[in-house]
């Protein structure tokens, strides 16, 4: 396990993780996230998606399975809570990751704006990109307020060798003024299969999951300059 | 919508601007200043026409769309490319299917276009007075979700179910169905030219239902055929 030398991190980094639909990977992405961070520094996970509580269950089974290692869980009720948490953990961890509800509530905006990197997740599908028009009109609204947002499409569920999920990835990248990370998420059964055992896909064996994971975590590590 | 220019940061690392992040008062006041009443969770029925959502939804879900005509027009004309059967999208180079058992050794694939997502088969309420084919349902996300037992659909013989047994999520014209499937084995690459007719002595019986054989050994079902029986209908 390699550590950050201690005076690169002053204060950890926030990592939110939002959208306004359900199912599109938000939990996926958090859960996966912090198991490969914590390979890297101190890492907390709060999970601010309650009652749902994916991620939140998620870490009890890894709690139970003695996995943890650095990380940490947590789960929070409203917006006033993720707020404090967020303070408290930032403090003493490498890494804050966030798991968003899918509503466009206060606690959505609370981890805009409180992210260093907003990833969003989204799948080729209407209904996805229409939810993300609603969240890019809060990032102009926080921007028109002087607050920097900086949101990244998530591609998840990426049907890479159909031509038409390619066009329709480019095409809403452009519509809605976001850009995208370069690595994307397949559709594997090993995303579901981890995050029901408390597991990460690294720890899955499907290597296509574990690569395409390895070079998002990658591409996020190069994104925090870290 | 599409002349509307968003900030653009391109950077490959985060510029300066945020490195005093986080700013949690910022954040707070940003939290508070949410004017509108809290949205609904985004309705899943949204590609329905509006005419068909629920009464209770319609108007939430319509305040979540983007309201300019053109970006509507956008939006819509993508819903129905995405809606497209997997055999009418054009240019298909490779496909991936899911590939799943019925019974202890049959191996069956589903094109990805369909799949929604896996379940765990939790509580499947019987439902009296429904073909033998149907299961029961399920609460998906709030919605009932109808489950067949794709066995008793093939008149294939039962076996018991062991934690490995599955459900299906997948999606054709707007409607969800559950196929309970007794595991589920991982994802498969292939292109038109690898799958062979059917024969007729592959297990399923009626051979509409199948697209074809990949590899020799498993059977592509056509669940545009299979979900659009009328005999499937029924439950509707
Ligand atoms: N790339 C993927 N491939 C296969 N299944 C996925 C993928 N991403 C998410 N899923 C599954 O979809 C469901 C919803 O994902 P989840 O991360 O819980 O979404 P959210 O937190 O946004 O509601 C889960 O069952 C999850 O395992
Ligand atoms: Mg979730």
């Amino acid at each position: 396990m390699e550590r950050l030398p201690a005076r690169e991190v002053r204060v950890g980094r926030i990592i939110g993780i939002v959208q306004v639909k359900g199912g599109v990977g938000r939990s996926t992405l958090a859960t996966n996230l912090a198991a490969a961070l914590a390979r890297h520094g101190r890492t907390a996970l709060i999970d601010a998606d309650v009652p749902q509580g994916t991620s939140a269950s998620w870490g009890k089974l890894r709690e139970d399975a003695g996995r943890l290692g650095q990380l940490t869980v947590a789960g929070v009720a409203d917006y006033r809570a993720l707020v404090s948490k967020a303070r408290e953990l930032v403090a003493v961890n490498d890494f804050v990751i966030i798991d968003g509800p899918p509503r466009l509530a206060e606690v959505t905006r609370a981890i805009m704006v409180m992210s260093r990197l907003c990833l969003i997740p989204l799948g080729a599908s209407a209904a996805e990109i229409w939810a993300t028009a609603d969240l890019v009109k809060t990032i102009k609204e926080a921007s028109a307020r002087r607050l920097d947002i900086n949101a990244r499409i998530v591609w998840n569920r990426f049907r890479e060798h159909t031509r038409s999920a390619r066009e329709l990835g480019e095409a809403a990248e452009k519509q809605l003024g976001l850009t995208a990370l370069h690595s994307k998420l397949g559709y594997r059964v090993a995303y579901s299969e981890a995050l029901a055992r408390g597991l990460s896909v690294a720890e899955w064996p499907d290597r296509h999951a574990q690569e395409e994971f390895a070079a998002l975590v990658a591409e996020i590590k190069q994104q925090l300059g870290v | 919508m599409a002349k509307r220019k968003v900030k653009q940061n391109q950077d490959a690392v985060l510029g300066d601007a945020i490195l005093a992040k986080p700013d949690f008062e910022q954040a707070l006041a940003f939290a508070e200043s949410l004017t509108q009443t809290e949205s609904a969770p985004w309705v899943e029925s949204c590609m329905l026409g509006a005419a068909e959502w629920p009464v209770a939804v319609t108007q939430s879900a319509a305040a979540l769309m983007p309201q300019d005509a053109e970006s509507r027009k956008v939006l819509e004309a993508r819903a129905r490319a995405i809606a497209k059967p997997l055999s009418q999208q054009q240019h298909e180079l490779r496909d991936q299917y899911l590939r799943f058992r019925l019974g202890a050794v049959e191996r069956y694939g589903i094109p990805y276009a369909y799949l929604e997502e896996l379940l765990y088969v939790g509580n499947l309420a019987r439902v009296p007075c429904t073909p033998a084919f149907v299961s029961g349902v399920v609460n998906y996300r709030g919605e009932l979700l109808t489950i067949l037992d794709l066995k008793q659909f093939f008149r294939m013989p039962a076996v018991a179910m062991s934690d490995e047994a599955r459900i299906i999520v997948v999606k054709h014209e707007g409607m969800r169905t559950g196929l309970l499937v007794d595991g589920v084995d991982g994802n498969e690459a292939y292109q038109d030219a690898e799958v062979s007719p059917p024969l007729s002595s592959e297990g399923v019986s009626n051979m509409e239902y199948v697209l074809g054989i990949h590899d020799g050994s498993v059977t592509l079902l056509n669940l545009k055929a299979l979900l659009g029986d009328p005999a499937l209908r029924v439950h509707r």
